[in-house]
């Protein structure tokens, strides 16, 4: 499929793919398609062979990315370990920023208490981390606080439509994936379409 | 640190042509979401309408309407929490006095 060279508006998602975490994802995808965005994610990379050269690829093509720090915890399963893609990927980004896009790829970080990151990641001393609060609102606001579209800003409000719209056409767009999951290649796009059909509706 | 977006507005074909969506899938999306969209409408549930649809304001304004006439109805005026009395529940029996007569 052949893609749109002018079309610089790509969104790398470094999130967790956790059950606790589904509200957040879809706002990040709500929030990120009314700005007019394409949200991207290592979800999309199907096999496992030479992941880390595709992700790479996929940071590369992508002009911001941002990085939700705020599930960096140990899994409750044994053995109990942290779940350390988030800060490797927001490493790989900031070390491959200079090559990434001519130096012009921009990285934000969010979390959802106050100082956590300062003191489990203290060497983003100096980088203020955008503050949800684990609330779906949260992630509105902080995304507002992140980007600003002259010409066309989308409100709170309407990325809570968004949200909402997603929400009621979810159990479709699953049982239509054969799936159970939102973690999974197909229904991450298909979400992402379906996020951008409504914010043509609502932002537009 | 706001970053101003220069892009333009990714439409859905857009949207799917980088994410790697046939045009077939986002047509049967979008006849999902619609569809959805109807079956709300027909039950009278507020929707939101895609682009280009004429009918969505009238929904909403008929509802507001609606709301708007329930409110200034006189039996929809109830009695607020601050006009219900703040008089002790608890009676007293025979002879007995309250904590703050003793």
């Amino acid at each position: 499929m052949a893609r749109n060279r002018k079309l610089r508006g790509e969104v790398f998602l470094n999130i967790p793919y956790d059950d606790k975490f589904e509200n957040l994802f879809l706002a990040y995808i709500a929030g990120i398609s009314a700005f007019g965005l394409v949200p991207r994610a290592t979800l999309e990379i199907r096999s496992s062979s030479r992941r880390l050269e595709k992700i790479l690829r996929m940071i590369g093509a992508c002009r911001y990315s941002i990085h939700d720090l705020s599930r960096v915890e140990l899994d409750r399963r044994a053995p109990r370990t942290p779940r350390f893609n988030m800060p490797f990927e927001l490493g790989l980004v900031v070390a491959s920023r200079r090559r990434t896009r001519g130096g012009k790829h921009k990285w934000f970080v969010c979390e959802a208490r106050h100082l956590r990151l300062l003191k489990s990641l203290s060497d983003l001393n100096g980088t203020d981390p955008y503050i949800h609060d684990g609330k779906i609102v949260g992630v509105f606001r902080e995304l507002c606080n992140i980007f600003r579209k002259p010409d066309r800003q989308p409100t709170v409000q309407q990325m809570s439509q968004i949200y909402r719209e997603m929400r009621r056409n979810l159990p479709a767009i699953l049982r239509n994936s054969a799936s159970d999951s939102l973690y999974k290649a197909r229904v991450f796009k298909d979400l992402s379409v379906a996020a951008k059909i409504f914010a043509e509706g609502i932002v537009l | 640190m706001t970053v101003r977006i220069d892009s333009r507005f990714a439409t859905a074909n857009e949207t799917a042509d980088v994410l790697g969506v046939s045009r077939q899938r986002v047509k049967q999306l979008k006849k999902l979401i619609y569809a959805s969209m109807k079956a709300r409408r027909a039950s009278g549930i507020s929707w939101t309408a895609p682009a280009g649809s004429r009918k969505a304001p009238q929904v909403a304004c008929a509802r507001i309407a609606a709301k708007k006439s329930r409110m200034m109805s006189p039996g929809s005026l109830r009695t607020k929490p601050s006009r219900k009395s703040n008089a002790p529940r608890r009676t007293l029996k025979r002879g007995k006095k309250s904590k703050t007569a003793r």
